[in-house]
């Protein structure tokens, strides 16, 4: 038995999509003669994820994040590479390997496809039934689950009739009823308001602090990286960028800190130059009569010191950058480099 | 693990339930064409006499009985099977512990129990309308032999739809394919014509759409009985064989293609 829950080694998928120009004369053109073209979605992938992990799996639009978690969730077979979860292959999709598996992805949902006119508990119940839960363990289950998701009040309402969010909840509640091992959650935080992502951020702590499962999470929003996640990937193009925690990311990426000050009174162009001319350091923003630099973590310190020696203050703060910060410039300097 | 199914199968008709309006003008699809088919029929035979051994009686209840048992073989509901390959949607079976076909099966039969209960109110409808010219059989066990053939065309057809509908794995859309092959169906199950009336009947009686309705009608007009009927039969076990084994082979090689298009 592996000491991994997922082991991925030079993961590459590959689709095949028709194209074609615009325009009539095309579009016949097409019927007889189709052009194809290939896509790598994901071009050498590999990586490790143990027990008990909570995983970011983050990148921009097309990066091959959704391809991947389909991949691991035995949806789409490999083009090349090796993939085993649970000590399983995925796409051979074997009753055990489907019974310890949750995928929720981020725009389809099984309650909506089963239950759409019928209460969330139809839904659940279906669900029972699929894997073979005893009334006991269903019951239970259902209970623990809603409250710690806060749903117990919509549980007899038609699916059709619970907004986005209350759909998202009653959605994971389903998709964790037979308890399974591994979670791949796509944009679970997707069109929630900030309190339903502060409830799930932490209803997902406290579940896998429960059950002992590993989650892999994609998001764009960073807030659930930064709140559920202990480690995060980083990919662009089908190719792996980073892999480890997120601490380390944030050093190795971006290794500045931010300086926050405000002054007594509005400052004006020239003490904004006297900062510029600072090796190391660059403005960020502007405000009334505060001034928000960054400086190289080596001498984030000493630019502190100094500027309180030398300038009336009335606050300075200092501040790691966001990992949304630190993702933007990651991914736009890749950009550039491109 | 047939509770699963079953399960399924609850939940649309738990479904259909909310749709109770709808299903009730199920009722006209049922009661129009049978009552049109005896007008033209009256008209051929006006004279009396028969064409192939039918006379206006055989031909009043063979289109009652192959409507119904036609008209209620889920085949309408085969294009959402295409629809979640190409939609991407079929991801959320894939990573369930189920029986794809066996899931679509039960659904389908779920949904469509309302409307069998519809369709046999309009049969008695019908029957009452047409009382003079109706044959109704006395022996419990005909009535039993049609209901367990039409059952079989139920599998039948529902396969056949299945396999035409998992070609959405290779072809963009397959819509015109599966209104094409209704209408194959509706041919070829006899609900336009008794088969042994068409030109190269001994064609149309080997395929399997006959155990769509004319079979079953056929039993119920006890114009097959005794050693005929367990032909029929084992028949009918071959064509289900091959076809349940089809949409296996089919379903396996497909989703090998799939794309799951969208999040």
């Amino acid at each position: 038995m592996s000491r991994y829950v997922i082991e991925v080694a030079n993961l590459t998928k590959i689709y095949r999509r028709q194209v074609k120009e615009a325009g009539l004369i095309e579009s016949v053109k097409s019927i007889f003669k189709p052009l194809y073209e290939e896509v790598e979605a994901l071009r050498g992938v590999s990586f490790n994820v143990g027990e008990g992990e909570i995983v970011g799996y983050i990148g921009p639009n097309g990066a091959g994040k959704t391809t991947t978690l389909k991949i691991l969730a035995g949806v789409l077979f490999p083009t090349e590479g090796e993939v085993r979860v649970l000590d399983e292959i995925p796409y051979k999709r074997s009753k055990k390997f489907l019974s310890k598996v949750s995928f929720i992805m981020a725009s389809r949902g099984f309650l909506e496809e089963v239950a759409w006119d019928l209460p969330v508990l139809d839904g659940f119940y279906f669900i029972k039934e699929i894997y073979n839960l005893s009334y006991s363990e269903y019951k239970n289950r259902v209970d623990k689950l809603s409250e710690m998701m806060k749903i117990e009040d919509i549980l007899k309402s038609p699916v059709r009739n619970l907004s986005h969010g209350q759909r998202k909840k009653a959605e994971i509640v389903a998709n964790l009823l037979w308890e399974p091992k591994l979670i791949l959650l796509d944009e679970p935080t997707l069109g929630l308001d900030i309190f339903s992502q502060n409830e799930l951020h932490n209803f997902l702590k406290e579940y896998v602090k429960d059950y002992k499962a590993t989650v892999i999470l994609t998001s764009h929003n960073m807030k659930d990286i930064e709140k559920c996640a202990s480690r995060v990937i980083m990919i662009d193009k089908g190719r792996k960028l980073y892999d480890g925690d997120i601490e380390g990311l944030k050093k190795k990426i971006f290794g500045r800190k931010f300086i926050k000050i405000c002054f007594d009174e509005v400052f004006d162009e020239s003490l904004e130059k006297k900062f510029l001319s600072i090796e190391g350091v660059s403005v960020i923003s502007k405000e009334e009569n505060c001034l928000t630099i960054s400086a190289e973590e080596s001498i984030s310190k000493d630019v502190a010191k100094e500027i309180l020696n030398k300038y009336n203050i009335s606050d300075i703060e200092i501040m790691d950058p966001t990992l949304e910060e630190v993702v933007y410039r990651f991914y736009s300097e890749g950009k550039e480099n491109d | 693990m047939i509770r699963l199914y079953l399960e399924g199968a609850k939940c649309e008709i738990k479904r259909m339930l909310q749709y109770k309006a709808n299903s009730l003008f199920y009722l006209t699809v049922v009661l129009i064409p049978p009552l049109a088919l005896f007008f033209l029929w009256k008209t051929i035979l006006s004279h009396g006499g028969s064409i192939g051994g039918y006379n206006l009686s055989d031909m009043v209840t063979y289109f009652i009985v192959t409507q119904f048992f036609v008209m209620n073989t889920p085949y309408s509901a085969w294009i959402e099977i295409g629809e979640s390959i190409k939609d991407g949607s079929l991801s959320l079976w894939l990573t369930k512990p189920v029986n794809h076909y066996l899931l679509y099966l039960f659904r389908l039969i779920g949904s469509w129990i309302l409307q069998w209960i519809f369709g046999i109110a309009g049969v008695i409808v019908v029957s009452i309308i047409l009382k003079d010219y109706v044959v109704i059989p006395k022996e419990a066990s005909t009535y039993f032999l049609s209901i367990l053939f039409w059952m079989g065309g139920i599998v039948i057809g529902f396969s056949y739809g299945y396999i035409l509908n998992l070609l959405s794995f290779w072809f963009e859309r397959s819509t015109y394919i599966i209104y094409f092959s209704e209408g194959i169906v509706a041919l070829l199950s006899g609900m336009l014509i008794p088969l042994d009336l068409l030109p190269a009947k001994s064609l149309w009686l080997f395929l399997p759409f006959k155990f769509c309705g004319y079979v079953p009608a056929q039993i119920f007009l006890r114009k097959i009985s005794g050693l005929d009927i367990v032909f029929e039969f084992v028949s009918m076990a071959i064509w289900i064989f091959v076809l349940v084994s089809l949409s296996h082979l089919v379903f396996k090689i497909g989703s090998r293609r799939f794309t799951a298009s969208g999040g």
